[in-house]
């Protein structure tokens, strides 16, 4: 990993003036990047401008505590780097089959340092692609198929690190002295909160994504730590399959890595399993002997790294260790500050059953809120099940409960002798059933049902 | 989603699928076979390719078994009527091969090319993070031996295409010099193949040389199936057989459909049924923390699933996946009982109700089966010796209390919930 020449140190990805575009129509994670720098008490939001390339230019509300802020939407990657010439990272979350165009367009743009690809499944012939773009041109991939990272005090990359809740109990709104790097994003997650319970908290922390070519690779960001005279504590969780886990245990043996690391490779049970098994990274699968989990942790051992027993242990290790610094001088504890206050969001409180509101829009027949269209209390996948028709979907809609069969019937009856859109025809229908209403054809006809005779609306 | 290995028939049939698009090399590809499967008729195979009656014929099973050679799983120089007859003893019947037994129920038939050792070639393409390594060894067949010890080599960057001049001078020393235009134009073509098709791995041992004529005799490969969107069309349709002897199960088929059909993961093996500590777990990392643990407890051979759900899955998928587990979780009732985790990385925190929607959905679903659909029960267990350690042990890993409370309400069996609510 090469880095550009800039004021920052190349050991340095992100500080508490780290700006970011984020690709994608991602208002989520945006407003959760938000909230993470506010209560970190940044001067500035991380985010310069969301680049979203099916939307026109224009702005976006979001709150910055209790206030609220407004972001610009780019349609153009390149005009939103323009104009924020401060922007140095680039938060890709596009989908699988695009984030390769967009990352490729992200590294033209000499003032891009790092790129995080949150997508999974970008094809690995593109992920190399990227990889060998990206290290002639100096820049830090982070994933793909990862949550990102985070730096306390400083930077969030996207979804990292969960809701407000967890980031204020991990303490990461705050620096401590261990810095980790692992595959899975949700054990980045816990190891967030490990850290916390067992030490004076995350200093940084890189999820490089579970692919089979990370852009950037375990011994990377270990090689970065090591460099950044803050970092204290490495923390390293491996896994089966593949072989970059030895790179570590190299770089242990060489003196290149001189800090304290505590290192654990997952998936120790595959030794059980009667064939084997694809586990839940695509790069999770022991290939031979020497990609296993076992031979991993004891090569790791040997290499001088601390490894427990098994992940259960993982937090004493980390804990001694600490200790132990602490002990002797090398890491000072600095009075704990008092942990912010966060806002409340509406939607979450009102989950939580802490607040309520009248609504401010009421609708008794149809509801498409949830993940499932109802229809006056029928899911559509029902209506398609039950095969109850156009007869059933108008009685649905129209008169809010599932009428009879030869009521659904008739209404069918109805549409099949309106169905001509000839004004002649469906004129003269509608003359039939709304009086005095005569209207040009079949759509105008049923869009005045709220004039058909009562006779009509009820049973 | 990963690299998967694919039937030595649809790797020559993407070949030749290919080749027909592509200006030829100097030599005819013999792109000539037959598929068998036991829903095919032989007779109408034989319309279909009335070479199968005119040619001497190789059959062998197309089923991801290693050195078919070696274990007499090969009937060389043979007439139709012998080929059919081979089949047809061996269809359906479960075999042993390297200790894995599985039924044999795929073979491919081509055409018998009469060739010397001095003809087989060996040919490789693999992929490297720096680039994609072709290796080559002059000696192919099945005495080529320690591959990676004897190959000559070259790397290619990506997006590289190597020349023939660079394939001659790095990998051809050894070939006889009026071949080496032949084979260097094969191995040309096949690396652009291997590129534009988004393979990871290919190894064609041996291909022989006849005249000006290129036959790959066996054929393995691996795909990146993330690049289907890429390929499809010259993948044709395709399927990815599980490995010899580990069928897929209804179940795993099931959910491995449901995987396709979104852009979350959903995975699912069953390692035991009748294993009794089932695992419902979100996040690729989080599911394999959980069967470390039980098997570190040493209830390894009681731990009946690896699975994984994660990427934001809906509620309905999630559901289905919960549905299939409880479902194969109940199917045979043990008097010690049985432990359900259900867990996850706290990255997951976005989905988390909706997770536990759908496990909800899920357990009604199993305590109040349908009229007429067989009934199911829940054992409710936790209080066993092994469900205490386990449950214990996972401690860490569960969603805190709140998250639950969906579970509590709804669900009439025994849960338990370590952070408390």
């Amino acid at each position: 990993m090469t880095q550009k020449e800039t004021q920052k140190a190349w050991y340095t990805l992100f500080d508490r003036d780290t700006r970011a575009v984020v690709y994608g129509q991602q208002v989520g994670a945006v407003q959760r990047m938000l909230d993470f720098d506010y209560i970190c008490e940044r001067p500035t939001p991380s985010v310069a401008a969301m680049v979203v390339p099916t939307a026109n230019d224009s702005l976006q509300k979001f709150y910055w505590g209790t206030s609220e802020v407004l972001l610009p939407i780019r349609h153009n990657l390149g005009d939103a780097l323009e104009k924020a010439p401060d922007v140095d990272v680039l938060i890709n979350f596009a989908s699988f089959r695009s984030a390769y165009a967009a990352t490729m367009e992200a590294l033209q743009y000499p003032q891009i340092r790092t790129i995080a690809i949150i997508a999974e499944g970008i094809p690995e012939r593109r992920t190399r692609m990227i990889i060998q773009e990206a290290n002639q041109r100096g820049v830090t991939i982070i994933g793909p198929a990862t949550v990102g990272g985070i730096k306390p005090g400083c930077f969030k990359i996207g979804n990292t690190g969960g809701m407000l809740d967890n980031i204020i109990a991990a303490k990461l709104y705050r620096p401590g002295s261990v810095a980790f790097v692992s595959k899975s994003g949700g054990l980045s997650n816990e190891l967030n909160n490990i850290i916390s319970r067992n030490s004076n908290g995350v200093y940084e922390g890189i999820a490089i994504g579970g692919d089979r070519y990370p852009g950037t690779t375990f011994i990377d960001h270990l090689l970065r730590y090591e460099a950044d005279p803050e970092v204290k504590i490495l923390v390293f969780l491996g896994e089966v399959g593949g072989v970059d886990e030895y790179e570590v245990a190299g770089a242990l043996r060489e003196g290149r890595i001189t800090k304290p690391l505590i290192a654990w490779c997952i998936g120790t049970c595959a030794r059980i399993f009667p064939s084997e098994v694809q586990f839940g990274h695509a790069g999770a699968l022991a290939g031979g002997a020497s990609e296993t989990a076992e031979a991993k942790n004891a090569a790791l051992r040997e290499a001088g790294a601390i490894v427990p027993t098994s992940f259960e242990e993982f937090g004493q290790a980390i804990q001694r260790t600490y200790r132990d610094l602490v002990d002797r001088g090398i890491i000072i504890e600095r009075p704990e500050p008092e942990p912010p206050t966060i806002p409340m969001d509406y939607a979450w409180a009102q989950r939580m059953g802490l607040i309520r509101k009248s609504a401010n829009f009421i609708n008794t027949v149809s509801d498409d809120r949830g993940e499932e269209l109802i229809y006056a209390g029928m899911p559509i996948t029902q209506v398609f099940k039950e095969q109850i028709g156009i007869g059933g979907v108008i009685s649905l809609l129209w008169f809010t409960r599932l009428l009879p069969g030869y009521a659904r019937k008739l209404i069918e009856m109805v549409i099949m002798l309106t169905a001509d859109r000839d004004p002649q025809a469906s004129g003269a229908m509608n003359t039939i059933i709304t009086p005095g209403r005569a209207r040009p054809d079949f759509v105008a006809g049923i869009g005045d049902a709220h004039d058909w005779p009562a006779g009509w609306r009820g049973h | 989603m990963a690299q998967r290995a694919i039937r030595e028939c649809d790797g020559k049939k993407m070949i030749a699928r290919w080749m027909n698009t592509h200006p030829r090399g100097p030599y005819t590809l013999d792109d000539r076979f037959v598929p068998v499967t036991p829903y095919m008729s032989f007779d109408q195979q034989c319309v279909v390719y009335p070479w199968l009656k005119e040619e001497r014929l190789v059959v062998k099973p197309d089923q991801l078994i290693k050195r078919r050679g070696k274990s007499g799983m090969l009937l060389l120089d043979a007439s139709w009527e012998e080929v059919r007859d081979w089949i047809n003893e061996r269809m359906g019947r479960e075999i042993e091969v390297e200790n894995v037994r599985g039924i044999l129920d795929h073979f491919i038939v081509e055409p018998f090319t009469p060739h010397s050792s001095d003809d087989e070639y060996y040919l490789a393409i693999r992929s490297l993070r720096e680039g994609d390594e072709i290796l080559f060894y002059h000696e192919g067949g099945i005495h080529v031996g320690d591959v990676d010890a004897r190959a000559e080599r070259l790397l290619v960057p990506i997006g590289h295409i190597p020349t023939a001049d660079e394939i001659t001078s790095k990998l051809l020393l050894h070939v006889p010099e009026y071949r080496r235009f032949i084979v260097a134009g094969f191995i040309e073509m096949m690396f652009k193949f291997y590129a534009e098709l988004n393979y990871a791995y290919l190894e064609i041992n041996p291909f022989v040389v006849v005249a000006d004529r290129i036959v790959p005799l066996d054929l393995a490969a691996r795909i990146d199936d993330t690049g289907e969107f890429e390929s499809e069309a010259m993948w044709g349709k395709i399927e990815f057989p599980a490995p010899f002897g580990r069928e897929l199960t209804p179940e795993e088929k099931y959910i491995k459909e449901l995987d396709s059909q979104t852009g979350a993961s959903l995975k699912l093996t069953v390692l035991n049924p009748h294993g009794r500590v089932w695992t419902m777990v979100a996040g690729g990392g989080a599911s394999v923390i959980y069967a470390d643990t039980v098997s570190d407890l040493g209830f390894g051979s009681e731990l009946a699933n690896y699975g994984e759900y994660s990427g934001d899955p809906s509620e309905q998928f999630t559901y289905e996946y919960a549905r299939t587990i409880l479902d194969l979780m109940t199917r045979e009732k043990d008097p010690r009982g049985k432990v359900l985790i259900i867990g996850g990385g706290d990255s997951e925190f976005y989905q988390r109700r909706r997770y536990v929607q759908g496990h909800c959905a899920g357990l009604e679903g199993i305590s109040n089966p349908a009229p007429g659909k067989r009934s199911a029960h829940l054992c409710p267990t936790w209080r066993t010796e092994l469900s205490r350690g386990v449950a214990h042990h996972a401690r860490p890993w569960s969603e805190p209390g709140g998250s639950h409370r969906g579970l509590r309400a709804r669900n009439p069996h025994h849960v338990y919930c370590p952070h408390g609510a």
